[in-house]
This record gives structure tokens, sequence and C-alpha cells, in this order.
């Protein structure tokens, strides 16, 4: 899981904009947060929300600090986010989650910044991000823990 | 068995709990009016998550009013450079991976490459003012176009190793700090013209706050119609304040540069050209440059 949250902040600060769509750019820290707290539980998922954000801010401006202060709401809901039997409806569930991390992540940062810019188009786009990288971290993740188990 | 057991009926007036599951379910059809459905699992999983959500989020919070503190500079400038190596890797692994996507084609890669063919034909264009302006010997605009020879600032290159996490902050970081000179508010350049400020250095690193960032303000004039204004930072174009005398009349394709108002920027800097009414289109495009100009020894007022 640190290894998907330091990539995911690495990517973040230095190829992100590469993926800009119509000005916007996806908040892949909000996506690998969401997709550890839907793969590893609660904790991981704030533990990995206080990492990526300490990393983000590393790479801004200002104080250290904001950034994690901005997704941990998001990490915290996407715990308290109900769950589905169905693989769609979770994956769909999942996807929401993600997008609301991501309206919490703005919603702080422009608490904090005293700025009125709202990252709504940020968060459709973590919406449509999110199933596959909760797919991917799951498989990845799942795959070590029956890999530990078997040994 | 966990589902069934998910939810429990508790009497309002008493707080007893009455049945559990299936049979709570159940108790919910009926409804009576004293009975209310409690969900079990997840006020446990809420119980269990929100002391370390509000430890973490205490911690952060204190780590943030922490490190505002002047004497927390240097912890905070040590811990930023730390990461910048880490960045000017991953700056160098995902070139190949922007070249191959460039290869591949599709709508984003083309439409950096227009922006960067965009970027390198205003480029073009303001060598060639640079040349009017040589012939017509004028002073200003041969300062603002060549001013690392008609100046003579000092100046320090640095790469860009990264940039600002999202949108609310557009900076980008460069790897030269203060080992090399760099300090917080000194101006920042391309072979194009300005392109911001050094908002915070480190060591080793520098955070370069740029035009399109909405906190940021220059003092302008028109080259042509001799008109001084504001440029108001964000996305591209850029807004334009004019502060335009009634009779004089400004045209699309005029320079706008830096006025030295206010002594924040040196006079003459290339900013833009105006591109329509309060519009003026920067000369620098964040997300194309790679190499930037730090001018060491303007200082600012």
């Amino acid at each position: 899981m640190a290894a998907l949250v330091l990539a995911a902040a690495l990517i973040q600060l230095t190829t992100a904009y590469r993926f800009e769509v119509f000005g916007v750019t996806p908040n892949l820290v909000v996506v690998a947060v969401i997709a550890a707290v839907w793969t590893f539980g609660s904790a991981a998922g704030l533990a990995a929300a206080c990492a990526g954000g300490l990393l983000l801010d590393l790479g801004s401006p200002g104080a250290l600090g904001p950034h994690a202060l901005a997704l941990l709401p998001g990490a915290y809901v996407a715990a308290m986010w109900p769950r589905a039997r169905a693989e769609w409806a979770n994956l769909t569930l999942m996807a929401l989650s993600a997008a609301v991390a991501a309206l919490l992540y703005a919603a702080v940062l422009v608490a904090l910044d005293g700025q009125v810019r709202l990252g709504a188009a940020t968060a459709i786009y973590d919406l449509v991000l999110a199933p596959p990288a909760f797919l991917l971290v799951r498989a990845v993740g799942l795959g070590r823990i029956t890999r530990r188990a078997q040994a | 068995m966990i589902n069934r057991q998910s939810v429990i009926a508790v009497s309002r007036r008493t707080g007893q709990v009455l049945a559990t599951g299936a049979d709570a379910r159940r108790m919910l059809d009926r409804r009576p009016a004293e009975i209310v459905l409690m969900p079990t699992l997840r006020a446990r999983r809420g119980s269990r998550s929100t002391p370390l959500f509000l430890g973490l989020c205490a911690s952060m919070a204190l780590l943030t009013a922490l490190s505002q503190q002047p004497w927390a500079a240097g912890v905070r400038g040590a811990a930023k450079s730390a990461l910048a190596p880490a960045l000017a890797v991953m700056t160098e692994v995902a070139a190949p991976v922007d070249r191959l996507t460039s290869m591949l084609g599709g709508n984003a890669s083309l439409r950096a490459e227009n922006d960067r063919l965009r970027l390198a034909d205003e480029q073009l264009r303001a060598q060639l003012l640079q040349l009017d302006t040589v012939e017509k010997e004028n002073a200003q605009l041969r300062q603002a176009l060549n001013f690392a020879q008609s100046s003579g600032y000092r100046m320090v290159a640095a790469s860009v190793v990264g940039r600002g996490p999202d949108g609310f902050s557009v900076t980008m970081e460069v790897d030269r700090g203060t080992d090399d000179g760099v300090r917080a508010g000194m101006v920042v350049v391309t072979g194009a013209g300005l392109l911001g400020r050094v908002r915070e250095a480190g060591p080793r690193f520098a955070i370069v706050e740029t035009l399109a960032d909405a906190q940021a303000r220059v003092d302008v004039e028109l080259v042509n119609a001799n008109v001084q204004g504001t440029v108001f930072g964000g996305a591209s174009p850029l807004r334009l304040v004019l502060q335009q005398p009634p009779g004089v009349a400004v045209s699309n394709g005029d320079w706008a540069l830096t006025s030295g108002a206010g002594g924040a920027f040196p006079r003459g800097l290339v900013v833009g050209e105006v591109s329509g009414p309060g519009r003026l289109a920067w000369v620098n495009d964040p997300h194309a440059v790679d190499f930037v100009l730090v001018i060491t020894d303007f200082e600012p007022s």
C-alpha cells in the first residue's frame, strides 16, 4: 500500500498534468486512498490519506499538512460508505465514494486556502478512474495476501 | 448471519433491545411509534475509525500550524528538498512515456502538441518583435525581449522537476534552491517571457508560483497603445484590466510588458499579447515549460 501511495503522489506531482481533459487533471492520490480504504479497510485508508497528503504537501508551497487534512475526510466517508453484495453495485458505490472524496478534498482546500474554486470536475474524473483503480489494487493486494497465506 | 444481525429494534421509550436481525426488520413493517431500527455494524465500524480519524485530523492540523512557523522553515525546506530528487527521477522516467503517447496519438497528446506548437509560434513572434525593436532602437522592448544581455541581470538556470498537485496552486518545482542563490520572491522567466516568481525555496528546490495561479498579479503596459494595466492570473487567456484613457484604442496583437510599477517585477519583461477585450494570451504555457531562469539580482520592493 505504501508503494501505491508513493507512486500515486509522484505521478500526481510530475506527470498527472499530461492527462488533462478540458483543463481538468485527475487526482490520483484521492483515487489511491479510496482504493486503499475499500481494499484494506478504514485504518489503512486513513493512514494512506495521511501519507499521500504529506507527499503532496512536500511538492506544494506552504505548510506541511493541508493536503493530508483534505484527504482524511474523504477516506473517513469512504470507510463509512455502504457496501453492496453485487460486484457492479459495489463498484458503483466505490466510484461515488471517490467522487465525494474528491469534493471533500476540494472543499477542505478551499476552506484552508480561502479561495472559491471547487474541484467538481476533478470529482467526476476521479469517479471514472476509481473502479479500475480499485480492481487493480484489490487484485494486487489480495494476490499478495493469498500468496503469504499459502507460504 | 452478519447481514441478518446487522440491525436491532430498540424501544424509544425504554431503550431496551426488542429484536435483532430479521425479526427486527419484520417489526419495521408494523412500525410501532415507540420502536426504532438501528444499524449495528455500521455504527461499530464508525466507532472504530472515528477516534483514529479525529486523532489524525488533529495531528495534521497541529503539523499545519507548526510547520508555518518561521522557526520551522528550515525543517520544512529540508523535507521538501528530500523529495526533489525523487521528483526529478520520476520526471525523467515519465519523459519516454510522454513521447510514446505522442507517437500513439490521441486527443490529449495532439492537443498538447498543438499547445507546444502554438507556444513555439508565439516565441518566434516574440523574436520577430525583438528584431523589429532593435531596428527601431526601442530600448524598452530590447530590454524586455533580450533582457539577459541588455539588462545584465544575473540568472540561475533550473529544470522543472514537479508541478502543483492540483488546480488549487498552479505551481512548479525546480531543482535549484537557496544553495544556488535562489530566494523566495525572485522573478522567474523563460526565453519567451515572464513566468512567475519564487514562492518558497529550500536548499535544493524552489517552488515557483506561475501567472496561471489565480493569486498572481502583474502590472503591465501595452507597447503600441502605451496604456498601463494589470494582468490577473488564472486560466489562459489571462484577464487584462487596462487603465484606458478615453480615445485610446487597444488592438489585438499589442504586446504587454511588465511596467515595473510597484517594483514587484523588473520593467520590460514580455507577458503576453492582447487577444481580445480584457484578454491576454500569455507567452508561456506552464505545462510546456521544462527549463526556467531565476533572476537572482533583482530585489522586489
